[in-house]
């Protein structure tokens, strides 16, 4: 009996990995069952490193070239066969897009349902999962009966959380169990990956969104938001009104005609916020207005705002986040 | 009989056979179309083509109107000596001397009106080909074709005056007296001094009547035989009212209009009705601001494709076309330009519907192929599952009333008025401002009023207009539901878009309502006395911005301005273009939800117009205007120039609400 948690790479340990980590340490806690990893990449090597201080007994590492890219022909036998020498009761994958697809695949050979894009995880009597249904605006709550339960978690969701001192309580550094890639013919083998746009965060998947509106002025002071953006991993948004004076092209337009966004958080500079905007970003998290006008509307659905002058806030932000980040 | 006149007859039954068959093929061509023709009140019918046919009302609504007025008049009576002219043509010694009097008159008139025709004439063609006003803007073909029938009533006319010169008739005629004296050297010898003359003339005057036979039916001259049957046949209409679609109906193998012969067939007689004379051309707000769409064009595009695939379709009705209504006809841009102002029907001197003919097509396009401008897609969704455009909790559409004392109809139904608060009363920051303005206003004044809060629906003017009839209908009958669950007789709306239709569309699906914009009821609350304006609102002047549809829909023009003058003690200064003449915003007909990607931005123009006239506030009705208002000032670097309902200009002329001098402080703990 033990939890299993698969372990998220793209050549290196996913966020997501860690994460799944700490729901397993979780359910290892409640359960008492011992908590083990797998690992199917290029080489763990030095991220063993990262695994530390989650309480997992085990890493069960399959190291090989042809690994490092998902395949389902070879990722999905090594987790059955895994879980079934383990006597996994409970499985934690990662939702994302291919992690969605891996843990689909590892749930029909074991004949066990899977609850996908799970929220949060906890035991009582059972596992319990919260997951969010009709576009969020519902959030269900499942027993996971099947054995093992499996569930694949949403990515950015648990925050990663490590024991304080791990060496005493005997959950330092995991074991790592280097296993052989078995013996299957890979159907299909990834030549190469052309990702668009790279370093350009795409505008309805940000979790953060710096837009500039009429207050900008003109083109030539994008800059001084894509200052801040780029402190921020933020995507660059405009309001309709810099979008038709030609400043930024219209892809970059958030509101009613153009771009629907809710990241957590949306930063608003120099744009009023009349109705028309907040159809595009009033589901955002928190949102933080920047404003020479007290009265403009974007202050009354903010959570913080800003009267002042955008080219002298901006630059401050920017630098204030800098230095914290750094 | 003479020769001469064997020949003339053989040549007048051949010009009116082809005169005849022309029209009677255009006849059959517009008996393509759906539907019947109905008659009935033929009062009213008589009194139209009386009035606004050979009295000219509708053309003289401008000055311009004028010259046509006397060309026409002109044409009617010369008409009378040229009947003469070719009955005596044939009959040789014909006259209608025997009507005495009557003929000492008409012989005067002709002298006289030719000379004015000649010289409307003159001025016409100084126009179209000097002055070249946005209206007679046109291809080559259409300014040949003017040219030539112009210069065809020269001929005619200079024919008219010679024949006079030298066979006078009784009458007093200064024209031709004078032209005799100067080409004559003194008063005619009389016909028989000129035998050769004369018949050539006669002649000429002839071949230019058999000429204008024959070119008519085939030239923009085809309005002088379809515009009087057109204003005549005009259809009783609800103005403001797009037509209920039956959606239930299991026959039908399309909804809107497909294809050509999905018009009816008085939209066909209009369409072959057109003067070309270009008013809708340049009023039209899209075309003002360089879209492709031009009502003119519209309808002389339908027209052309209509004679063009007619003998095609009169041999069989399923017949392929050429070309189709939407793509080739009416391309996308041109469609969805149109803002619904409905400048276009309202100047109209035969009373074409242009703005009628884009609505089945939106609607043909929507229902059948799920195609329109993409942006348009995030507010249709939202409007089916939220009820607003924006997609704002439909539960929290009563949550800017919380502190303000206002009741539901779930709580007291026993009010007078139900005032519908509209999406953008109850979610747009801006006119939530409004709604609470006017709300201290009825309260002031002691109104019995209710809203329905989360039971209230999108009105559904935008889905109508932009041809998702479907969602449309759900929404008026989700309304409908509700309010005569309630008994609602009166309802009230500070928005003029569900005004419109509530007024003119709910009717059709069950809602009897008396409805009421909220600048009558303000008005009316004035005049009895219930609200007393101190008169000095409007620091630096105020204008009005008609409102579309609430001004040239629904002819509501004078109670805003009385509520502006109540307030502010002075008349509001007019902008250029007023009143029936307005300037839309450029909001309507869904316009609001899309790009305006195409040339410049109608705001920004009216938006001008505002500023030059350098007032300090624009007053507006409707939450469309003042929303595109507010960006226009600002977009025109005059942020400081106020946009302003009239509900508020009187609510601060009252001291019920205070002048936004007084900042306040962004809302940062406001979650």
């Amino acid at each position: 009996m033990s939890v299993l948690v698969l372990l998220e790479q793209r050549g290196e340990l996913k966020a997501s990995a860690l994460e799944a980590a700490t729901a397993g340490a979780k359910v290892a806690k409640a359960t008492g069952m011992p908590l083990n990893a797998v690992y199917i990449g290029q080489s763990l090597g030095d991220q063993a490193s990262e695994l530390a201080g989650f309480g997992i007994d085990k890493v069960y590492a399959y190291e090989h070239s042809d690994l490092g890219n998902y395949s389902n022909d070879a990722y999905v036998p090594i987790v059955r066969d895994l879980a079934k020498e383990l006597d996994a009761k409970v499985i934690i994958g990662t939702a994302s897009a291919l992690g969605k697809e891996f843990c689909a695949s590892v749930a029909a050979r074991l004949g066990v349902e899977l609850v996908q894009d799970a929220v949060e995880l906890s035991w009582d009597n059972g596992l319990k999962v919260k997951k969010p249904i009709y576009a969020g605006k519902v959030i269900s709550e499942i027993a996971v009966t099947g054995t093992p339960a499996m569930v694949s978690l949403r990515p950015n969701v648990v925050p990663v959380e490590r024991e304080g001192d791990d060496a005493a309580k005997g959950r330092g550094q995991p074991e790592i169990v280097k296993r052989e890639m078995p013996d299957v013919s890979l159907r299909t083998v990834l030549k190469e990956a052309a990702l668009a746009a790279a370093g350009v965060v795409d505008l309805t998947e940000a979790k953060i969104v710096v837009s500039g509106g009429r207050g900008i002025g003109g083109p030539e002071n994008w800059p001084v938001l894509q200052g801040l953006c780029d402190v921020l991993g933020a995507a660059l948004g405009a309001s309709r009104v810099a979008v038709d004076s030609g400043w930024i092209e219209h892809s970059h337009q958030v509101g009613q005609t153009g771009k629907v966004v809710g990241p957590d958080l949306y930063i608003a500079c120099g744009i009023s916020g009349a109705i028309q905007h907040q159809a595009g970003m009033r589901t955002s998290g928190t949102v933080v207005a920047i404003n020479k006008d007290p009265e403009a509307p974007i202050f009354k659905i903010c959570d913080y705002g800003i009267v002042g002058d955008l080219f002298e806030i901006v630059p401050l932000l920017a630098e204030g986040i800098g230095k914290v980040r750094s | 009989m003479t020769i001469g006149s064997i020949i003339l007859v053989v040549l007048l039954a051949a010009a009116f056979a082809v005169f005849f068959r022309r029209v009677i093929q255009i006849v059959r061509f517009i008996s393509l179309g759906q539907g019947t023709i109905s008659l009935g009140r033929l009062v009213t019918r008589f009194t139209d083509l009386v009035v606004k046919g050979f009295l000219q009302r509708l053309v003289l609504r401008e000055l311009s109107g004028l010259g046509h007025a006397l060309i026409f008049w002109g044409f009617l009576v010369i008409t009378y000596g040229t009947l003469e002219g070719l009955i005596a043509g044939v009959f040789p010694g014909f006259s209608f001397a025997w009507m005495g009097p009557i003929y000492w008159l008409m012989n005067t008139c002709q002298d006289i009106m030719g000379f004015l025709v000649v010289c409307a004439l003159a001025v016409s063609v100084f126009r179209r080909l000097v002055l070249r006003p946005k209206r007679l803007e046109a291809t080559l073909a259409h300014t040949m074709d003017a040219l030539i029938i112009v210069g065809l009533i020269l001929v005619l006319i200079v024919a008219m005056y010679a024949i006079r010169i030298m066979d006078p008739r009784p009458g007093f005629t200064p024209v031709a007296y004078i032209l005799g004296a100067v080409l004559l050297g003194g008063p005619s010898a009389g016909p028989e001094a000129y035998p050769l003359a004369l018949p050539v003339f006669e002649w000429l005057h002839n071949a230019v009547i058999l000429g204008f036979l024959v070119y008519i039916p085939y030239s923009k001259h085809l309005h002088l035989v379809t515009a009087l049957p057109n204003l005549f046949l005009r259809e009783d209409r609800v103005v403001g009212r797009i037509e209920k679609l039956d959606l239930e109906d299991e026959e039908a193998e399309s909804f809107g209009k497909t294809k050509i012969t999905d018009y009816t067939k008085k939209d066909l007689l209009e369409v072959a009705a057109c003067t070309e004379c270009g008013r809708c051309h340049e009023a039209c707000p899209a075309q003002a601001t360089g879209k492709p769409l031009s009502p003119r064009d519209v309808v002389l595009g339908l027209k052309d494709h209509l004679f063009e695939e007619g003998p095609a379709l009169l041999k069989d009705r399923n017949a392929e076309m050429k070309k189709t209504l939407f793509g080739d006809v009416i391309s996308g841009d041109v469609l969805w330009a149109c803002t619904t102002c409905m400048a276009c029907e309202d100047v109209c001197p035969v009373e074409i519907w242009q703005m009628s003919k884009l609505f089945g097509v939106r609607q043909a396009r929507v229902l059948m192929e799920g195609d329109f401008p993409e942006e348009a897609q995030l507010a249709l969704r939202n409007m089916e599952t939220q009820s607003n455009p924006w997609g704002m909790a439909q539960e929290a559409r009563a949550d800017w009333a919380k502190d303000l004392g206002i009741k539901t109809l779930a709580e007291d139904a026993e009010v007078e008025y139900l005032w519908y608060v509209g999406c953008a009363g109850s979610y747009d920051q801006r006119y939530i401002e409004v709604s609470t303005a006017f709300a201290k206003l009825l309260q002031h004044a002691g109104v019995s009023f209710g809203i329905l809060g989360s039971e209230e629906f999108c009105c559904g003017d935008s889905a109508k207009r932009i041809g998702n009839e479907y969602l449309a209908q759900m929404m008026v009958q989700q309304n409908v539901e509700v309010m005569n669950g309630y008994g609602v007789k009166k309802i009230v709306t500070a928005c003029p878009h569900g005004f419109n239709t509530f007024k003119n569309e709910y009717p059709q699906y069950g809602g009897d309502y008396e409805v009421i914009h909220h600048a009558e009821l303000i008005d009316k609350l004035i005049r009895e006395g219930k609200l007393k304006p101190k008169g000095k609102a409007g620091d630096g002047g105020i204008t009005y911005h008609d409102s579309c549809y609430l001004g040239r829909y629904n002819n509501i023009f004078d109670a805003p301005r009385n509520v502006l003058k109540a307030a502010s003690g002075v008349d509001a200064v007019e902008l250029g273009r007023t009143r029936n003449k307005s300037f839309c915003c450029g909001a309507g007909g869904g316009r609001m939800w899309m790009e305006e990607s195409i040339g410049t931005n109608i705001y920004a123009d009216r938006a001008r117009e505002v500023i030059d006239t350098g007032v300090g506030t624009v007053a507006t009705a409707c939450p469309f205007c003042m929303t595109m208002m507010m960006d226009g000032v600002k977009d025109e670097g005059r942020p400081e120039v106020k946009v302003k309902d009239i509900a508020e200009i009187i609510a601060e002329s009252l001291g019920l609400t205070a002048a936004p001098a007084t900042s306040e402080p962004p809302a940062s703990e406001q979650a």
